[in-house]
């Protein structure tokens, strides 16, 4: 009885955290920098510059050699496909020790996806739950919580991962995805570059340089759920070193799927923003850009009430003003063909204000990032950085929730080296590689990997690593207060208590993958992991209650404590094959397996591997119907979950996506989404804590025309 | 049980689905695949070559007549090198652009041919065989092109387009490549490619499927 409350409450926490407080911005984790891409030649290959273009031809074949065509053909992983996430370097996905899955535009419009989690359904190894309307739990390789705290996330080199309660606030982060050039998935550690709280993944979403997005875009469409959205887009330039672009979107969501009714996550926004970019001279390339958003959504549960008889909570409803804002500049210098460096400074300030429960947090935060890369000798390839990040946090409390103190600023001072190794020439590539760093959170931290790779020929690559990772304390498992509702009808709240001593958990991972591109059209990789959890932070009750507000009420408390440790280990297989040039399939499959320690008196570690997907099964084919049409299906199986205190059946859900493209500047699409599933189908188990509910995703259709020019 | 049905359902739609796509587009051979910037790009190299490539005055039939192109098998060009013929001059002469199905249709002299990866093996084989001619620059776009013969052969090289030069074919064919092509194209390697380099290994193995 005892255990199992412990679990709810456990399970419950991580709700707390991420709904039902107040606040959330901010960022956390490493800064990441990363010019896209500073190729000297930055002529795009568009019929506009056909006659930049063949001036080039007839003076200059040198330079029109340098012009990028971009991926292959083949559909998404390719070999060739670049990345730059995985070492701050520019290379390929072939000659990467890391897992890497790269979405590229084409595959978001294709997919119909409108939102960023519902496009990273489709990663491997990516679990992604809808909890309702305007809320998302994502993880990579398991861990699964409202509060995924092991995965880091960057847009554009800008952190969004909020340390306060070190999660990823999803309905912040509505991009235009039409400006979005790629997605790269990363599983695994990336800290030796990245810095703490990237242990499982990265996700790093990499908008389209300006002068691949001249011109305007319109786009605009309404459906059966999402009640309307639009975007628009322009974009321009001098027509020599200057371009810009500037967009604004809006859109409106429904409510989700629940039997009762008692839905209230309806979710609207609307967001704007720029990104200009100044070639100074082909060796310097700055870039300056920004985007400021303002919306509502809301959430349903219950909320305690102190009572000596029942009832104990009541139904409560509550909308949250989301709002925010950033400016990141960024200086891109090429020193000479194997020399670059750049700086990258941004500011952020995210605002989240929920209405009904009287809470809030305001986060501004200052960024400040550099890295060098340089080669030493014929084999050594070096990058090296420093970083540092200062993050305000002003929480506003109420007596059900808060942080004491409210007010609380936090730093990360942070360096890191790494160097890629040719052993032997396009052979054997050694990577080593460590970040350091001080942060207020945790003290020092030191986050070594080491990577091999042999790549045999151009076409297939095996690498192993090993690497160490942690992920520093958030705020809230420092300083927060928060009462729930009674598990069962009696008058005892639990109450969860920050530890101010809660310590950095840390994970050593071990890791393997082979990849191989067969043909030109068939390419597919395997990856496989164990990763072994140290210092995992549980709930642990403490040997005392506490009476409460109301005569013959109590509190029973409970502190974060560093004492859960544990093992996962999975894989995950992903091909890609062009069964014709008009028809690509893709697909893949996950497997996971988590294994936690008991631990005294705390929280049951056996949720951890209750709530993580075990099997999942992904299936795309994306067809061109001759010159003007598209028709793209997906369909996806997630295993369900089984809890004490709620189960998820499995399922399998599809998309379906018919386009007409009947001129290269117009587009009218017809989306299915969720399809053979009924009205709606369940993601995710009620917050057992705040019994914020979830609410099912629903089946939707909806309309699209988007026109460019 | 749901989801047994559901099977079924989502089975037959895919299935029908497939079965009319494929209905729809099974016919003919299947045209190349067409990406539109790397044929932009290839478009502009057949100029690049154009401009950087001395062609014996026998080549022409009089000293007026244009500089002829011609696409052999389906056209992935869509309307490039039009506007290139339209915008510019190839070596003084006006570019024209003629475009043929297959082997048997082609209707000589073309300075240069563009022969597309939408062809056979044996086709280009033939193409080969046949088009070897003096002041013919054939350029081709499949793995083991230039082994088999061709003077210049497109491939890709991560994100870009690159290109072989067969630099005996050309000469054969009376052609003078320009230093600065010569330095950017990857040589042909001879028949015995290091076993490591398995692209090498493929133009190899296409080459000897060619011969």
């Amino acid at each position: 009885m005892f255990s199992n409350l412990r679990k709810l409450i456990f399970l419950g926490i991580w709700g707390v955290f991420i709904e039902a407080v107040p606040e959330g911005m901010g960022q956390d984790t490493e800064p990441p920098s990363l010019p896209d891409v500073t190729s000297k030649t930055d002529i795009s290959l568009t019929e506009d510059n056909l006659d930049q273009l063949l001036e080039l031809a007839e003076k200059n074949v040198a330079q029109l050699a340098q012009v990028r065509v971009g991926p292959g053909l083949t559909g998404s992983p390719s070999l060739d496909t670049p990345v730059s996430t995985v070492s701050r370097q520019e290379t390929t996905v072939g000659k990467s020790p890391w897992a890497v899955f790269v979405i590229t535009n084409e595959m978001i419009r294709r997919s119909g996806a409108k939102t960023i989690p519902d496009v990273l359904r489709m990663a491997p190894g990516v679990e992604v739950t809808q909890l309702d309307s305007n809320k998302w739990a994502i993880a990579i390789r398991g861990l699964n919580w409202r509060f995924s705290n092991e995965l880091l996330v960057q847009i554009d080199g800008r952190s969004v991962y909020t340390p306060l309660f070190n999660c990823v606030f999803w309905d912040e982060h509505q991009l235009l995805l039409e400006d979005v050039e790629r997605i790269e998935v990363i599983r695994g550690p990336g800290a030796s570059v990245w810095g703490s709280n990237a242990v499982n993944g990265i996700i790093n979403i990499i908008t389209k340089r300006p002068k691949d997005t001249q011109g305007a875009y319109v786009e605009s469409g309404t459906g059966t759920y999402q009640k309307g959205f639009a975007g628009v887009r322009y974009g321009g330039g001098n027509g020599n070193d200057f371009q810009y672009r500037v967009y604004g979107n809006w859109f409106e969501r429904g409510d989700g799927y629940r039997p009762d009714g008692l839905a209230h996550d309806a979710w609207r926004q609307v967001r704007t923003g720029f990104r200009s970019e100044w070639q100074a001279d082909s060796d310097n390339i700055v870039t300056l850009q920004g985007d400021y958003y303002n919306g509502y959504c809301g959430d349903q549960g219950n909320i305690p009430v102190f009572s000596f008889t029942p009832p104990y909570w009541e139904t409560f409803f509550n909308t949250t003003r989301i709002s925010g804002g950033n400016a990141l500049l960024r200086w891109a210098h090429e020193i000479d063909d194997d020399r670059d460096w750049a700086l990258q400074i941004y500011y952020d300030r995210t605002e989240r204000h929920w209405l009904d429960y009287h809470l809030s947090e305001v986060r501004n935060t200052f960024d400040c990032d550099y890295d060098y890369r340089f080669p030493l000798g014929e084999r050594h390839k070096f990058v090296a950085g420093f970083g540092y990040r200062n993050t305000h946090s002003d929480t506003e409390n109420s007596f059900l929730f808060g942080m004491i103190p409210p007010q609380r600023s936090d730093y990360r001072v942070s360096y890191f080296v790494q160097d890629q190794i040719e052993l032997q020439e396009d052979l054997w590539y050694l990577t080593l590689g460590s970040k350091f760093e001080n942060n207020s959170w945790s003290g020092f931290e030191y986050q070594p990997t080491v990577r091999l790779l042999w790549a045999p020929d151009k076409k297939r690559a095996i690498w192993g690593s090993v690497s160490r990772a942690v992920r520093t304390p958030s705020q809230a498992e420092q300083n927060v207060y928060a009462v729930l509702t009674p598990w069962i009808p009696v008058p005892v709240y639990p109450l969860i208590l920050g530890n101010p001593d809660a310590q950095a958990e840390d994970m050593l991972a071990w890791e393997l993958g082979y990849r191989s591109q067969v043909t030109d059209r068939f390419s597919w990789d395997i990856a496989a992991f164990l990763y072994d959890y140290r210092d995992k932070t549980v709930l642990q009750s403490l040997p005392y209650w506490i009476p409460g507000p109301v005569p013959g009420t109590w509190f029973i408390p409970y502190q974060f404590v560093n004492l859960g440790a544990g093992k996962s280990y999975g894989f995950e297989v992903t091909n890609s094959f062009a069964a014709t040039p008009q028809w690509k399939l893709r697909s893949s499959y996950s497997f996971l397996v988590l294994e936690f320690d008991p631990v005294v008196n705390s929280s049951s570690p056996e949720e951890f591997e209750a709530q993580t997907f075990r099997n999942e099964f992904y299936l795309s084919s994306s067809w061109d119907l001759g010159a003007h049409w598209e028709l793209d299906m997906t369909g996806r199986y997630v295993e369900g979950i089984k809890t004490s205190v709620g189960n998820v059946p499995s399922y399998i859900v599809g998309d379906i996506r018919l386009a007409w493209r009947p001129h290269k500047n117009f587009e009218w699409s017809v989306v299915g989404r969720n399809l053979y599933d009924g009205i709606a189908h369940q993601e995710a188990i009620n917050d057992t804590i705040f019994n914020n509910f979830s609410t099912g995703v629903r089946q939707e259709v909806y309309t699209q025309l988007i026109w460019r020019h | 049980m749901k989801h047994v049905l559901f099977n079924t359902g989502v089975l037959g739609a895919v299935l029908l689905g497939v079965g009319i796509a494929g209905a729809q587009t099974a016919p003919a051979p299947s045209p190349p695949p067409v990406d539109q910037k790397e044929y932009l790009l290839k478009a502009v190299y057949l100029y690049a070559l154009g401009c950087n490539i001395q062609w014996p005055a026998s080549a022409f039939s009089n000293p007026n007549a244009p500089f002829v192109i011609g696409i052999l098998g389906p056209d992935p060009f869509g309307k490039t090198l039009q506007d290139i013929a339209r915008k510019k001059p190839i070596q003084g002469r006006k570019i024209v652009v003629k475009r043929f199905e297959t082997l048997q249709d082609y209707r000589g002299p073309c300075q240069m041919v563009f022969v597309s990866n939408g062809l056979s093996k044996e086709e280009q084989q033939a193409v080969l065989r046949k088009l070897s001619a003096k002041g013919v620059l054939l350029v081709g776009e499949s793995p083991g092109f230039a082994e088999a013969g061709g003077s210049v052969n497109f491939f890709r090289d991560q994100d870009r387009l690159r290109f072989e030069i067969n630099a005996s074919a050309a000469k054969r064919a009376g052609l003078e490549m320009g230093a600065q092509l010569l330095r950017l194209a990857e040589p042909v390697k001879p028949r015995h490619a290091s076993e490591k380099d398995s692209s090498a290994l493929d133009r190899v193995r296409l080459s000897q499927a060619l011969r």
